[in-house]
């Protein structure tokens, strides 16, 4: 099997395709400690793209309740249930480098169920079926659990931490899915590295659904072939009417009300590595600010979704979740540095992918400590810049305050 | 990690067990952090108080309902030194 690099694992590892790397890759960070749960950015994607006959159980984009919920069901819990099965004990890092097993290397030694060449699992129709059951939505009694209440029903109190997981397709630098498929149907698109399935090549195998371990490849009753999400390419490529021909951000990010996420396209080097893009917000975070992290990136995939985490969670959740990386990227967003605090006031400003930004320095404000670190906030203006760099957008780090009326409250 | 099989049919899997890292300094970290991100928008005082007994807002009230109002306004005004200090909103 040929090796890659991974440069989530620090190392190279097996995966059943030569390296190859497109010249920019889709990426986003959605920022955790923001994220309400409203579901917005669920419903703005399943009213776009899987609102038809076949697809009632298919949410490209979902937001989960974190540590007991997941779509499907225990899908997290699952997966790295069969990797500690392949490698006991083994799952480990070390110095910042993987020392476990990823799917992509514990798959062909995993014989239940017939040969693999990444190991994962199906899921049942039940565990796609409640998307949200058990969370925050009231369910009804045993037995019954879909079914309206009509008498009324306590909202479970969750009296422990917990925090919303939004989650669409990684579009990972080496797939699952991609890896995964007998028929060669998926590929890595290599002007923005969206990850698409061929509807005319699939025949339904399910092998994607099956290693994808995120599992965001989809099965398709009515069409028998499996969809996934398709990064809204039509947006991103800026061929969407709606676009004047500026690239777009996806419809889930746009929509997106807590200001949780940035969407947009890294320059890529021949050897997969970033390109230095220094003016480039999620380069910056990701890269310089390091304040992003990989979901699960022990798996392998080498995902390109990035993850601000939640600061008030149990560390070691959130270093099995995102890596060794947990605590640097706590303290640097507890007390960020002028230029985080600037990048942060990027998010959801607009809709037109930002290409660069620029921070003009404004006054100071004040000095104070924070979490017993010296901090000093700067009233600085950034500026965004589109891929044509034509200024999108200018906010400033004090954005004015207002506050509706309650005369206007709940007045739509 | 669990060790047992996940059952589906179980409505109390996972929901309500004690994980953890749910101990009063997480709750209390917990707390500050809804009421720095608040600050860190522009809400002030008086508002921060009114959302934590705000039964809407879930994760700050089950706090205040646990911990009382001595405690949050001790969390906000921590919360206000740090990310308020010379008090309400900067132009």
């Amino acid at each position: 099997m040929p090796k890659v690099f991974n440069s989530q694992l620090g190392r190279h590892m097996e995966y059943p395709h030569e390296e190859h790397h497109p010249d920019r890759q889709f990426a986003f960070v959605f920022n955790l400690n923001r994220c309400i749960g409203c579901q917005t950015c669920t419903m703005a994607c399943k009213s776009t793209w899987t609102f038809s006959k076949g697809q009632e159980y298919m949410w490209w984009n979902n937001v989960e309740t974190k540590p007991y919920g997941g779509y499907p069901q225990h899908w997290d819990v699952k997966i790295l249930d069969l990797l500690e099965k392949a490698n006991p004990g083994g799952q480990i890092w070390k110095d910042g480098v993987f020392q476990g097993k990823t799917i992509f290397e514990a798959g062909p030694n995993d014989v239940s169920n017939g040969p693999k060449r990444v190991l994962g699992y199906l899921p049942t129709d039940e565990e796609w079926r409640f998307p949200n059951i058990y969370e925050d939505n009231a369910v009804g009694p045993k037995g019954h659990e879909a079914e309206y209440v009509k008498d009324g029903v306590k909202l479970p109190e969750h009296k422990t931490w917990f925090f919303y997981l939004a989650r669409i397709c990684n579009h990972c630098s080496y797939p699952a899915c991609l890896a995964a498929c007998p028929r060669n149907a998926i590929y890595k698109r290599p002007e923005d590295g969206i990850v698409l399935i061929d509807q005319e090549r699939c025949r339904g195998y399910r092998k994607c659904v099956e290693a994808c371990p995120y599992k965001k490849a989809m099965y398709r009753p009515t069409t028998r072939v499996s969809e996934k999400c398709i990064a809204c390419y039509p947006r991103v490529e800026g061929s969407d009417p709606a676009s004047n021909g500026n690239p777009m951000e996806t419809r889930c990010m746009a929509s997106c009300i807590g200001q949780i996420r940035l969407q947009g396209l890294a320059k890529i080097n021949e050897d997969g590595s970033w390109a230095e893009d220094r003016q480039n917000p999620l380069y910056y975070m990701i890269k310089v600010a390091k304040v992003a992290l990989p979901l699960y990136p022990q798996f392998g995939t080498e995902p390109n979704g990035y993850y601000i985490p939640p600061r008030w969670v149990n560390r070691e959740f959130l270093k099995q979740m995102f890596g060794p990386g947990v605590e640097y990227a706590i303290d640097a967003y507890k007390v960020p540095d002028r230029e985080l605090l600037a990048v942060l006031q990027l998010f959801r400003k607009g809709e037109q992918i930002i290409f660069k930004y620029e921070i003009k320095k404004g006054p100071k404000v004040f000095e104070t400590e924070i979490h017993g670190k010296p901090f000093t906030l700067y009233n600085d203006t950034v500026i965004a810049y589109n891929k044509k760099g034509k200024e999108i957008f200018r906010t400033q780090v004090e954005e004015p305050f207002h506050v509706r009326p309650n005369i206007h409250q709940n007045s739509i | 990690m669990p060790k047992n099989e996940c059952d589906p049919e179980d409505p109390f899997e996972l929901v309500g067990v004690e994980l953890p890292g749910a101990t009063e300094d997480e709750l209390r970290d917990m707390a500050l952090c809804f009421a720095e991100e608040f600050a860190r928008e522009g809400w002030n005082e008086e508002q921060l108080i009114g959302m934590f007994k705000n039964p809407f807002y879930q994760g700050p009230h089950l706090v205040w309902k646990q911990k009382g109002d001595e405690f949050i306004r001790q969390v906000i005004q921590e919360a206000m030194k740090m990310w308020r200090p010379q008090g309400g909103r900067h132009a």
